[in-house]
């Protein structure tokens, strides 16, 4: 059963919404839904990411964008620690009804204040997540380019923070549906 | 028989009138003991509470603080700075306690959703601010930072990490983090004051000047000093420190009227029991005189009673003090704005020689008229008296 919370509380603001859902799905709205983290599901994506789950992490904020009435993608933000800082990172989901696993259509980087920011938000190093999958690892160094010499460590915070709001969907958006 | 065996002998004999005016006396010194003992104590406690506020004044560029304030939120510089030849000026003034040069510089990036605002400081900012808890350490090289708390919480950072100021290509270490002080001091960044110069391009210029007083009822003495240096405005928290120095005034007067009330009661007190005593005496004052005593001696044994009355008072008064004075502070308290929660009474000599001192003078003040009034009757109509 999916669990939907209305509560107060995110891991991090969606800064510029409006201007997201237009220029990565030419969406017209866009609503808000937390799904809850369940102990089951904490334990599996704790399980898939290999790694544990924030303090604050027990619930995630994903917001559903629609084109004329119509679901067309969901975005989620994520708050990471870089190597200078904290990156705040945008993730857009393809999702469709056809059973298909929930991918990556855009990844935008918010709010950073790293020495490489310029690669770190580059079409080139971000274009690298467009399609990936939760069963893709995201490996800095193994399945992606960093985004610049001496940016492995921001360039996998952002990684993992893909991966992590791709599985997080996937199970708890998929223990509802 | 001495003056003295005598006088103790004539209380002795009215024991329960005795008795009752020794209590009543030692009710009230036990009130003014620990209402004395805690006027010192709140009053310290104030004084204390105004040192701890950290900034009593600040020295300003001339211009309106509320728009350099507004400046600084809107990413804009300043337009006017203090020569931080100043704070060495200031520093050296009389009555200034801590004097700390800040350097404040906000960089605001509403497209990046960030506002970072840096604070330049040094050791003086951290003694001003004595109730700033710190994990880490404090700013000791050029490119140390320490974060607010929320700030460390926005950036996800801790000691150890390091902090990039893109617009300045500058790398600093995260050497310290505030606790939460639940003030805007948890959203900045602190870093050396002498680099934020250096890296904001501002010389040798600070915002402006925090400054703790020795003794902050001379905010007014030391406001008018400090204007006089060029280029600098005051601005004091001239309301908050009146309102606090006031409640000292208020309290000191609140004592005061208490004492005079004590010494009413305790004198009068003392002059009635006396005074009885000696009406009820007149025929054996009368055989005194009669068989030798002189206006000397009678005047003295009954002032003695008088004293010793009184020093019996005391003695009791203080013996209670010891046991009652949390108990008469806890009442005390209920009627006083600001009153501490722990206990500011404190058994100090000064107050215990005071009591002492006090209940003297009352005994030989009380016994003056009684004294007189004996010593003054005539032998042959004492002795006609019932």
């Amino acid at each position: 059963m999916m669990m939907l919370f209305l509560v107060i509380g995110s891991l991090c603001v969606w800064r510029f919404p409006d201007r997201d859902i237009k220029e990565i799905f030419d969406g017209d709205a866009y609503r808000t839904v937390f799904l809850r983290v369940s102990k089951e599901s904490q334990a599996a994506i704790e399980r898939r990411l290999g790694q544990k789950l924030d303090a604050d992490e027990t619930e995630f904020k994903f917001y559903p964008v629609s084109r004329k009435g119509k679901q067309i993608g969901v975005v989620s933000t994520h708050l990471s620690k870089g190597q200078y800082g904290a990156i705040e990172v945008v993730v857009a989901l393809l999702v469709d009804s056809a059973g298909k696993a929930p991918r990556v259509k855009s990844v935008r980087i918010q709010r950073d204040r790293e020495k490489a920011r310029a690669a770190l938000r580059s079409e080139k190093f971000l274009s690298q997540f467009v399609k990936k999958t939760s069963s893709d690892s995201l490996k800095v160094g193994v399945d992606l380019i960093p985004a610049a010499k001496g940016a492995e460590k921001s360039s996998q915070a952002v990684a993992s923070a893909v991966r992590k709001l791709l599985v997080a969907y996937e199970e708890l958006a998929g223990e509802g549906q | 028989m001495n003056l003295l065996k005598f006088a103790v002998k004539n209380l002795a004999h009215r024991t329960a009138r005795t008795s009752i005016t020794v209590f009543s006396i030692g009710l009230a010194i036990a009130v003014l003991f620990t209402i004395t003992s805690f006027n010192t104590g709140y009053e310290n406690s104030l004084r204390g509470q105004i040192q701890k506020m950290g900034i009593h004044m600040m020295v300003v560029p001339i211009g309106c603080p509320y728009e350099a304030a507004t400046l600084i939120l809107k990413g804009g510089r300043i337009p006017s700075y203090l020569s931080d030849s100043l704070l060495g000026l200031v520093q050296k003034m009389e009555g200034i306690d801590i004097a700390a040069g800040v350097l404040i510089h906000g960089i605001v990036k509403p497209e990046e959703g960030r506002t970072d605002i840096y604070i330049g400081i040094d050791e003086q900012m951290l003694a001003l601010k004595n109730w700033w808890q710190l994990e880490g350490a404090f700013l000791a090289r050029e490119n140390d930072v320490i974060l607010g708390h929320d700030v460390s919480l926005i950036e996800v950072s801790k000691v150890g990490d390091q902090i990039y100021l893109p617009e300045y290509d500058r790398t600093f270490d995260v050497v310290g983090v505030l606790q939460p002080t639940g003030t805007e001091d948890d959203g900045f960044f602190y870093i050396r004051r002498a680099t934020a110069q250096q890296v904001f391009k501002v010389g040798n210029k600070i915002t402006g000047i925090n400054i703790r007083l020795k003794d902050p009822s001379q905010a007014s003495v030391l406001a008018k000093r400090l204007e006089n240096l060029p280029g600098a405005e005051v601005i004091t928290m001239s309301e908050l420190l009146g309102t606090m120095l006031s409640l000292v005034g208020t309290v000191r007067t609140l004592i005061l009227s208490v004492v005079i009330i004590i010494v009413a009661i305790s004198t009068f007190g003392v002059l009635n029991t006396i005074l009885m005593s000696v009406f009820e005496r007149v025929r054996e004052i009368g055989i005194m005189m009669a068989t030798g005593a002189g206006r000397f001696h009678v005047f003295g044994l009954i002032w003695l009673e008088s004293v010793i009355l009184s020093l019996m008072g005391g003695a009791l008064g203080l013996l209670m003090a010891l046991f009652a004075s949390r108990s008469i502070e806890s009442v005390v308290k209920r009627f006083l704005p600001l009153a501490p929660r722990e206990s500011v009474v404190s058994l100090r000599p000064g107050v215990f020689l005071f009591c002492l001192v006090f209940i003297l003078l009352v005994g030989i003040i009380a016994g003056i008229y009684p004294a007189y009034f004996a010593s003054r009757q005539n032998p042959a109509q004492a002795l006609r008296t019932e």
